[in-house]
């Protein structure tokens, strides 16, 4: 009952529960996790600061060992995490679809990229770029600290699954 | 659709691109030369109305923080911009003389200035091309034709000279009496130098091209100021629409830039820009703080040192303003501090040693230590390390600059070196940590 509340539009409209409808602010970026709790104005401040990218089928988003700058949300397409140093045909991690992000590390600095990231068909992008992230926490801090607590908590929960993982080993 | 493309065929798409890309970017390349070239008097403008708004931008994010939304933010910038520019004009105006008082400050400094060059030349009151000491054996002849073009926009014309003597025909036996119009005596000295020079110039120069008459202007010179002055005003309009507009902006100039660049390219230019903007904004805000606190030490210590409190701002921000040239900053303030200590005949200073004799020392000490102060303390704390530019490359810098683009060439020398520097710098690296060379 409440997911059909939910995804009705004229409810989601009245009470802001989703929040796709949002006129200037791209679906990606509504349903993502990072930019959660953030209300239309500011994902509409959001939306202002992040860059549209389209990649061709094979196209390099990014390489294992480049620098990260940017974080990236996927609005359609599809993108593969690859690791390269697997062996010569690369060994594929994840395989992302629609509104979900990856690289989100190089928001925080610029160590190198831990793998790959490859269109696997034409695939349109936002780029979050760090910078544009630690000028939102001057202009505007609530938004500047909510995407970081919201980043905090995705790496925590990463780690606490992996933690999982070796232990169940 | 592609995959059903032979090979053939992509190499002559690909062939057909190339030729477009090239065909195309000369294309924009000369309409940009053109237009440039064309709007070449804009440059200025927009190029400082550009940097005011770069300059305000962190001002913005910090009202922005402080609740503001974008708008009033701006709208209040603005409003405090424009207060502070209607303040400095206003005061800026009361040292504008009216017209009686600028006919006498121009008889004066003409005056002052010949009674001084002579002095320090070892020149007679009247000689030209005779006499002099060694100073005017060594800089005579090349400082003179400096001060002939000072001599001739501080030369009264027909009708000028009429005001001036109708001023003195009108002025009160008293006031003659009490010795109030000394402008009326250095009046008549620069007539009678005037009147000596021409007649050597005309011994010497006989055959060339006659100085022009001490009557330039045509009756018509004051309606071509003014429509000079229009022409000014008008075309620095376009200053304050740019820095309204790019900060209204908001980013999308940069980001419709960005969106431009190949995916292959995308976050090294990201990085690049950023790297760009943190050396630039350093340089440009600590300058800008600088000259600013260069305008208020100049002003405080000429009104210590006994200038009027009109003229010890007016100077101070003038002072300040150079500032932002390296080395010839400090000459600029030097000489207008130099130039009013020459004209000056009253100080009122707290140190009662200091007279308009000697004036002229006091302000090569207030030069002197404001220098100082600039180089211990505002320079280190301020600027800190943000300009690590080797001396060699700011005076090349800034003297390359001024021959090519003149004063604006000076002022802008040094930001556009810093742009440079990073891009030199940071490019290679990036391009190499991006496997793109």
């Amino acid at each position: 009952m409440t997911n059909n509340i939910k995804n009705n539009p004229m409810w989601a409209f009245l009470f802001g529960q989703v929040r796709s409808c949002h006129p200037g602010v791209p679906d990606a970026l509504v349903k993502v996790p990072l930019f959660d709790h953030l209300s239309k104005r500011e994902l509409r401040i959001v939306t202002g600061i992040i860059h549209h990218r389209t990649y061709q089928e094979g196209e390099f988003v990014f390489q294992k060992g480049q620098p990260g700058a940017a974080m990236f949300i996927i609005d359609e397409g599809e993108i593969e995490i690859v690791d390269p140093d697997q062996d010569e045909k690369c060994n594929v991690i994840a395989r992302l679809g629609e509104n979900t992000f990856f690289g989100e590390l190089a928001l925080l600095d610029d160590s190198p990229r831990s793998a790959t990231a490859v269109a696997v068909k034409l695939t349109r992008i936002y780029a979050f770029f760090r910078a544009d992230l630690d000028d939102l926490m001057n202009s505007n801090p609530h938004i500047g600290s909510h995407v970081y607590k919201s980043l905090a908590m995705i790496i925590g929960a990463r780690l606490k699954a992996t933690n999982e993982q070796l232990f169940n080993k | 659709m592609n995959n059903y493309l032979t090979s053939e065929d992509r190499l002559l798409q690909q062939q057909r691109a190339r030729v477009l890309y090239v065909v195309s970017g000369l294309l924009v390349a000369g309409i940009s030369v053109y237009l440039i070239w064309a709007l070449r008097e804009l440059i200025l403008p927009i190029i400082i109305g550009m940097v005011m708004a770069y300059i305000c931008l962190p001002l913005i994010d910090y009202l922005k923080g402080k609740r503001f939304s974008r708008f009033w933010a701006i709208i209040f910038l603005f409003g405090t911009f424009c207060l502070s520019l209607f303040y400095i004009i206003n005061l800026i105006g009361q040292v504008v003389p009216d017209q009686r008082e600028e006919l006498e400050l121009k008889v004066r400094v003409r005056y002052k200035i010949d009674q001084k060059f002579n002095q320090i030349m070892g020149l007679g009151s009247f000689a030209i091309i005779d006499g002099g000491n060694f100073f005017y054996s060594l800089l005579g002849k090349e400082i003179e034709p400096l001060k002939d073009s000072v001599d001739q926009v501080l030369r009264l014309s027909d009708s000028e000279r009429k005001m001036l003597e109708k001023l003195h025909a009108a002025s009160s036996a008293t006031v003659k009496a009490a010795g109030g119009e000394k402008y009326w005596d250095y009046y008549q000295v620069n007539r009678r130098r005037d009147a000596e020079r021409k007649r050597q110039q005309e011994i010497v120069k006989n055959d060339l091209r006659q100085e022009p008459d001490a009557t330039p202007e045509s009756t018509g010179g004051g309606e071509s100021l003014l429509l000079v002055m229009f022409n000014a005003i008008s075309l620095w309009l376009i200053t304050p629409l740019v820095f309204l507009i790019l900060l209204f902006d908001d980013g999308k100039l940069k980001k419709g830039l960005v969106q431009m660049v190949p995916n292959r390219y995308f976050e090294v230019t990201l990085m690049v820009l950023e790297n760009i903007n943190a050396a630039l904004g350093k340089y440009l805000r600590g300058t800008a703080i600088e000259c600013f606190l260069m305008a208020t030490s100049f002003s405080f210590c000429l009104f210590v040192v006994g200038l009027d409190m009109r003229w010890a701002v007016s100077i101070g921000i003038i002072a300040g303003l150079a500032n932002a040239i390296p080395f010839l900053g400090p000459v600029i303030g030097l000489v207008v501090g130099v130039l009013y200590a020459i004209m000056a005949e009253e100080v009122n200073s707290v140190f009662h040693f200091i007279n308009p004799d000697n004036l002229i020392f006091a302000i090569l000490v207030v030069v002197g230590v404001v220098q100082l102060i600039d180089n211990a303390v505002f320079q280190p704390y301020v600027l800190g390390g943000s300009v690590d530019l080797h001396p060699l490359v700011v005076t090349v810098g800034v003297m390359g600059g001024a021959v090519i683009f003149g004063f604006a060439g000076m002022l802008f020398a040094i930001p556009a070196i810093v742009v440079m520097k990073v891009v030199v710098f940071t490019l290679f690296d990036q391009l190499r940590a991006y496997y793109i060379i």
